[in-house]
């Protein structure tokens, strides 16, 4: 042992620094031993709590949900498992509707849970705050709005996302004032966005759409926010949005927005629009021309739709020739014939390639 | 003048030791950060979603050679993934055994006269086939031109706006396509992201999905579970959020579609063609000025076989890193150029340094050290000191992504499994780090003197997997 020490200490400059270095490294190793067991020991224990609070919780809050408990009878529920029992009440109330709902919020009201999830949202860890934003949108009560909207401008965008859902689930009424944030914001996910705001319900969300729309386009909105807006008219009323969609494509060049806006359009009336962008020098247009064409077109349409299947892009061939075999009055023997009358091979290669599709 | 080349000698070599594991300590650490950050949404996450019908439609791409025995049941998985749209394209790269037989006979392909359109070019296509089963399988014949050449024409033929490589041995979590298309609708820059690979062998494998985690008894299969470990969970979590990834495994990486045919595809005649695109799309990405992401999504969402043998894992390593330094040598230009970034200046160089040349100085430094003892120019003490540092780093570095996983998933549940694996990370650092670096050795001599790419030649025990 002492003749260790002295070689630590009295031997050659670089045998020294090797020797320290190793020592270091090994007492990391040892250290970060002693922490992974004791993550171990903690998860397991964790786990083990989580299985037992579940295994008396979860007969509870299904029970809970189909009728108003006793609540007077029901287990103390320690502060470590507040975490356990607010993740399995949400699951709950993400799968039921209705009254089971109120029921739900009835317990966590009467065991005092609410204050314990305003306060996980004030001073809780950023995991305990995401679930607190859940929960608090799940109770529904008014007086948590306002800690809500303030996430709105969270940094972290997932965090304003739950906000404006727990927002929405608190009063759908307040989608006009949060949805020009939300959608401002290119952080969040158009995607996200769009689930938050099916969630809030056609009816709520498309009359906001369109008056948004209309305001952003004439207020010389940039073609990326315009294209984003557009692009959330999936989850509303086509016949609310497709007003301002009209505008729009009336006096826009630009050829995203364009080919947004007809990707967004279905109706009838709107095909003289369609028709007159089916020749457009942008394939992007030409394409989603072609799509709508096939969901509404007539029969004086498909000319048009034989032209663009000898077009140079492959995408818009593709389009059209789909677009020919979805017209309800092109029956398979139909585009046999279509496929006679053609002599440009790559408009035969793709109109065989889709008459094989549609067989399948 | 002898004894001050000693000194130096031992000095670089000693350095270099040292600056590599401090190299990769810094890389833990930030991937320590990123996936804290991932683990507290975690809980959120896993509550019910809504989906408004935005999420962007994916091709699989699944090249396979000589599959018979696994591309069946590799494609019933695929087919079962839940994801709102998606197709899959297997592509039959001129198997010499019944691939193509039994992709027919499962799936009941008949012929399907395909517009096919060359945006990338390759070997002739023999033919294309669909399944009248599934409407969302096809299935290309063509020449064999290896696993690149396949997967351009997979790209060719490629319906959506992502694809994603596949290996047709690797099996997928469920939620695999969800999870991988998560970064490319948070971010419109991504351009690829790539999955967190993990080992099969032990796993009990049913109808394509894993249905238990277990360790493998075999040793070789354990030693590359925690190099599996420290490769992904550091190796590529720590960079990522520089965006300076230069790597995708090929058994599972999604990518934007057009941003791949931009960049030419996928290189034919590489061994690392999975790799050797990645550095390019950062080349010209970076060159050209253009924003772009290229992300790791850490969650285990795709596991693989690795191989029992040594002479199956031999052949591995040494196309490994002829991959890695072809990789590297066709993209010079990403080396230190003024608008390289994070991934011309950091990733690029620690690869070259450490991972690319790394074999030579390690070896290098273990002879010079031998050497010097067996001639009596160095004290045993001072051979043991050495040998201190480089096990001692080693098993830090090991220990150190097991720390990692044990914030994180916990995949291997059992305390038995912890202790095994802590164990492995003590062993693996007493001949098969070592036995490693000589196998990549070769690789680089390989690789300087040249040779064609071919398909690995890969040994499946499959006994992991039940039948269907």
């Amino acid at each position: 042992m002492r003749s260790g020490l002295d070689f630590a200490v009295n031997s050659e400059p670089i045998l020294r620094f090797a020797f320290w270095s190793g020592f270091g490294a090994m007492a990391l190793t040892l250290l970060l031993i002693v922490w992974i067991v004791a993550l171990r020991v903690i998860y397991r224990r964790s786990e083990r709590r989580k299985r037992k609070f579940l295994s008396i919780w979860r007969g509870l809050l299904t029970e809970s949900a189909l009728t108003h408990l006793d609540t007077r009878r029901l287990p103390a529920i320690a502060g470590k498992d507040v975490v356990f029992f607010l993740s399995y009440w949400n699951h709950l109330q993400d799968s039921l509707r209705g009254e089971a709902r109120g029921r739900l919020n009835f317990l966590v009201r009467s065991i005092g849970i609410d204050r314990a999830v305003r306060r996980m949202l004030r001073e809780g860890n950023p995991a305990e705050k995401l679930l607190a934003i859940v929960s608090l949108g799940h109770l529904g009560e008014k007086a948590d709005t306002e800690a809500l909207e303030g996430l709105l401008v969270s940094e972290h965008p997932i965090a304003c996302l739950h906000a404006a859902r727990a927002l929405l689930h608190i009063d759908p009424g307040t989608l006009g004032e949060l949805m020009p944030t939300i959608v401002q914001r290119s952080d969040l996910p158009i995607t996200a966005i769009a689930n938050v705001l099916k969630e809030a319900g056609s009816n709520t969300v498309s009359p906001i759409l369109a008056g948004m729309l209309r305001q952003a386009f004439l207020q010389g909105a940039t073609p990326q926010h315009l294209v984003r807006l557009i692009a959330l008219t999936v989850v509303a009323h086509p016949s609310v949005v497709h007003a301002s969609l009209r505008e729009i494509m009336d006096q826009t060049e630009d050829t995203e927005v364009l080919a947004a806006c007809l990707k967004a359009m279905r109706d009838p009336c709107d095909l003289p629009r369609v028709r007159q962008l089916i020749g457009h020098p942008d394939w992007r247009v030409r394409v989603h021309a072609a799509a709508a064409l096939g969901d509404m077109g007539e029969e004086k349409d498909l000319e048009s739709l034989i032209r663009l299947l000898s077009d140079s892009q492959w995408w818009v061939r593709y389009r059209a020739a789909q677009a020919i075999s979805r017209l309800p009055f092109v029956t398979a023997g139909g585009l046999e014939g279509i496929k006679k009358h053609l002599d440009d091979h790559f408009a035969i290669d793709m109109l065989n390639q889709v008459i094989s599709e549609r067989r399948s | 003048m002898i004894q001050r080349f000693i000194e130096v000698g031992e000095w670089v070599f000693l350095l270099y030791f040292i600056g590599l594991n401090c190299g990769y300590l810094a890389l833990n650490f930030l991937s320590l950060i990123s996936l804290s950050k991932l683990m507290r949404i975690r809980m959120v996450d896993e509550l019910p979603q809504v989906y408004s019908g935005l999420t962007p439609p994916i091709s699989l791409l699944v090249p396979a050679y000589n599959e018979q025995a696994s591309i069946a049941s590799s494609v019933h998985s695929m087919l079962q993934l839940s994801y709102q749209e998606f197709e899959i394209v297997v592509i039959n790269d001129g198997s010499k055994d019944d691939t193509l037989k039994v992709l027919e006979r499962e799936f009941a392909l008949i012929p399907f006269p395909e517009a096919y359109r060359q945006r990338l070019k390759t070997q002739p296509v023999r033919g294309i086939y669909r399944s009248t089963l599934y409407n969302n399988l096809r299935v290309i014949d063509k020449e064999n031109g290896g696993k690149a050449d396949s997967l351009n024409a997979g790209i060719n033929t490629a319906r959506y706006p992502l694809f994603c490589g596949v290996d047709a041995d690797s099996i997928l979590q469920r939620d695999s396509l969800q999870r991988m298309a998560q970064p490319f609708l948070e971010d419109t820059r991504v351009v690829a992201a790539g999955g967190s690979i993990r080992i099969a062998n032990g796993c009990q494998v049913s109808n394509g999905f894993l249905q238990k985690v277990d360790l493998p008894k075999k040793i070789l299969p354990l030693l590359q579970i925690v190099e599996y470990l420290r490769a992904f969970l550091f190796g590529r979590m720590g960079w990522s959020p520089l965006n300076a990834m230069l790597i995708i495994s090929g058994a599972f990486g999604l990518f934007k579609k057009e941003a791949v045919i931009e960049a030419g595809g996928y290189r034919t005649g590489t061994i690392g063609e999975d790799m050797e695109l990645v550095v390019r799309i950062h080349r010209l990405y970076r060159r050209a000025k253009k924003p772009y992401r290229i992300v790791f999504v850490p969650d285990p969402i795709c596991w693989t076989e690795a191989p029992e043998d040594l002479a199956t894992l031999k052949n591995q390593r040494i196309r490994w890193q002829r991959g890695l330094l072809e990789s590297l040598s066709l993209n010079l230009g990403l080396l230190c150029h003024y608008r390289g970034g994070a991934a011309g200046w950091l990733a690029f160089p620690f690869m070259l340094l450490f991972e690319a040349l790394g074999p030579i100085i390690e070896l290098a430094g273990y002879l010079f050290m031998f050497a010097l003892f067996l001639s009596g120019m160095i004290s045993s003490q001072a051979l043991w000191v050495f040998l201190f540092v480089a096990i001692g780093f080693g098993i830090l570095l090991s220990v150190s992504s097991l720390l990692l996983e044990e914030i994180t998933f916990h995949i291997y549940p059992r305390p038995r499994h912890l202790l095994l694996l802590l164990l492995i990370v003590l062993l693996e650092n007493f001949g098969y780090r070592q036995i490693n670096s000589w196998w990549r050795f070769i690789g680089i001599v390989r690789w300087l003197r040249g040779g064609q790419a071919k398909w690995g030649d890969m040994k499946r025990s499959g006994a992991w997997q039940q039948p269907r």
